[in-house]
């Protein structure tokens, strides 16, 4: 645990991750929500000078969307949605990848070798545009209605559950190979000439070196479902649900339902070549967000790593003692200049 | 080698099933049901109609065309451009890490640092920062790099865009696996004899990590097939998997999904058996 706090990747990942979760938090309790809206700017004379959209210059930091809504805060709203989304689906896709994965490496080897072939299958199709079939016709509102075919929470339910499900084959098969390297190892020869069982050697043995893995798996779906929310939210089907107003004058709208990051970029991609800001800056916090889950992964590996290596400190400390023998136990006579010379060459 | 035979084509056929089985998978809900009555009629109707797949049809307005062989332009052109691109991204990326080898520790630190902080960024960030730098670059010299409107298929951009990740991805691989290959025993005792550096990158070390490097490069692939999709979409171009997302019926997403899955099956299979040449070669010296 202390080592943790020691590596500043894993605190600085895990602070921004916390910044940005605390603050969202922060904001729905005391400010219940409400985003601050500027629609027209006047100058000292009370004159108007220009008209929402706003550029970050005009209404720091980011400036404001088309209705004049400041993006700083719905940034802030959305934060908890998107990160809390992807921590949900991530765990949820471990907990269940996990025990079918531990089982199935440690009871069905043989049938997980040969059903390999299919869960290949998945390889060769884009894992968006199999969402995107799946969840349109749940996701977006009836245009000519105005009605969801279902209610809000159905919808977040059934997304979720698909999230989770895409990912579910292949993280098993992943697992269950890790478990299956675990078994053939040494010391697990050892533990069954001992007279373990098989659960024994399972819950004692493989499930403890199992673990570190578990977490860089873990890292690495969060980011998986950051992506995945990102490209679903540019084809127009943001979490929760999709307002859709066709409009064949003005071009159709869609909006999100919830405030959440991936909604804020899909509904005003279309904005990139004139307000270039209003789609960047969520995409900004999306990479924030990934690079810092990238940051606690980079992290977690340097700990992980170390801790197996601890046997090397002996070694260390030797080489520290030749150090201090090299530089000041002796000089040569007579040829002080040369010694000199070369000290400063070495450095 | 007739053993290496049956199993690439256990593995097709495998996979093959495994494509048509996933095709029909937005099948599965009506709503939001679970269908499996509704699933196994989709598999069935599909698989009749690829059967007779010259009669496929698809609409394009009013008007409804033959999907053969109009499809296999758009074909053509996804594929084009992603193995392009792969291609592309794995030499860059063989090309920096070579680099990378040579150069001293502290910039050694530094490529290591860019690489790290540039594989965070997500493909839509890329298509963005791509998109405003077009732009940007029309503004200043009336030039204009990519005509995202133009009808006719383009390829020197599309392909160098979807290069940048993979590449990096792929360079951070190759410098995992060259660390670990360059602390081995032989590394050193070919130093030692005076074999020249680079000769010792280019026929030892990359021979020995080609097979590794395969293994951890297989989903790059995947993860590209995905970009390729979100460029075909935010550019408009007339690629393959933007036809299967404007025309969402469950024949054309899984007979498109077949023809994707086989040139795909192909190139890993010949990376592989390329791979595993090159190991095996010297394995025997």
């Amino acid at each position: 645990m202390k080592s943790a706090l020691k590596n500043p990747m894993l605190v600085i990942g895990t602070a921004i991750i916390a910044l940005l979760l605390g603050s969202s938090l922060y904001y729905f309790f005391v400010y219940q929500d409400v985003v601050p809206q500027t629609s027209m700017l006047y100058d000292q004379d009370g004159n108007l000078v220009d008209r929402s959209p706003f550029t970050p210059l005009q209404v720091p930091p980011f400036g404001t969307d088309k209705y004049g809504y400041h993006l700083l805060d719905q940034i802030i709203i959305g934060a908890k949605y998107t990160i809390g989304i992807a921590f949900l689906v991530a765990s949820m896709r471990m907990a269940l990848s996990f025990v079918a994965g531990a089982i199935g490496g440690t009871y069905f080897r043989r049938t997980l070798r040969s059903t390999s072939g299919f869960v290949d299958a998945m390889q060769y199709i884009p894992i968006s545009l199999l969402c995107y079939f799946i969840l349109s016709g749940v996701l977006m509102e009836n245009g000519m209605e105005g009605t969801f075919q279902f209610s809000y929470l159905e919808r977040i339910v059934f997304e979720i559950v698909i999230l989770t499900a895409v990912a579910i084959p292949t993280t098993t098969t992943l697992i269950s190979n890790e478990t299956n390297a675990i078994w053939g190892k040494g010391f697990i020869e050892g533990a069954k000439t001992l007279g373990g069982s098989k659960v024994h050697i399972l819950t004692k043995h493989i499930l403890p070196h199992l673990g570190p893995r578990m977490v860089i798996i873990f890292l690495q779906q969060i980011i998986n479902v950051l992506i995945l929310l990102l490209h679903l939210g540019l084809l127009k089907l943001f979490f929760g649900g999709t307002f859709f107003n066709p409009d064949p004058i003005l071009g159709d709208e869609y909006r999100s339902v919830s405030s959440e990051w991936s909604g804020l970029i899909g509904s005003t991609f279309q904005f990139l070549p004139y307000n270039s800001w209003i789609p960047l800056v969520p995409i900004l916090f999306f990479v924030l967000v990934i690079f810092s889950v990238n940051l606690m992964l980079e992290g977690f590996k340097q700990l992980t790593e170390k801790q197996t290596m601890k046997r090397s400190t002996v070694n260390k400390r030797t080489e520290k003692n030749k150090r201090e023998i090299d530089s000041s136990a002796f000089y040569f006579l007579g040829r002080s200049e040369q010694a000199e010379e070369r000290k400063t060459a070495s450095r | 080698m007739r053993n290496k035979a049956v199993r690439i084509g256990f593995q097709f056929i495998a996979a093959f099933f495994g494509v048509l089985l996933l095709g029909s998978l937005p099948g599965l809900f009506t709503g939001m049901r679970l269908d499996p009555g509704g699933y196994m009629k989709r598999l069935q109707s599909t698989i009749e109609q690829i059967i007779h797949f010259q009669q496929l049809t698809f609409r394009s307005g009013n008007e409804s065309y033959q999907l053969f062989p109009s499809i296999l332009d758009y074909l053509t052109y996804s594929i084009v451009i992603l193995f392009s691109a792969l291609l592309l991204a794995f030499f860059v990326a063989f090309l920096f890490t070579y680099l990378t080898y040579r150069s001293p520790k502290f910039i050694q630190k530094w490529f290591k640092r860019v690489a790290f902080m540039t594989e965070s960024f997500p493909d839509v960030f890329v298509l963005a920062l791509v998109q405003i730098g077009v732009i940007w670059f029309y503004k200043k010299t009336d030039f204009l790099l990519m005509d995202v409107a133009a009808f006719e298929r383009i390829y020197t951009m599309p392909i160098l865009i979807l290069s940048i990740l993979p590449a990096l991805l792929l360079y951070r691989i190759m410098l995992h696996v060259l660390e670990e290959e360059v602390e081995k025993p032989y590394v050193e005792l070919a130093r030692t004899k005076g074999v020249d550096s680079t000769k010792i990158f280019l026929v030892h070390v990359f021979r020995n990590t080609i097979l590794s490097i395969y293994f951890h490069s297989r989903s790059i692939v995947w993860f590209a097939l995905s970009n390729l999709f979100i460029m075909e979409y935010v550019f408009n171009l007339n690629g393959l998997i933007r036809f299967m997302y404007e025309h969402p019926t469950p024949e054309i997403f899984t007979v498109s999904a077949l023809l994707l899955f086989i040139p795909i099956f192909i190139f890993l299979t010949i990376y592989q058996l390329v791979a595993e040449q090159a190991a095996k070669e010297e394995a025997l010296l």
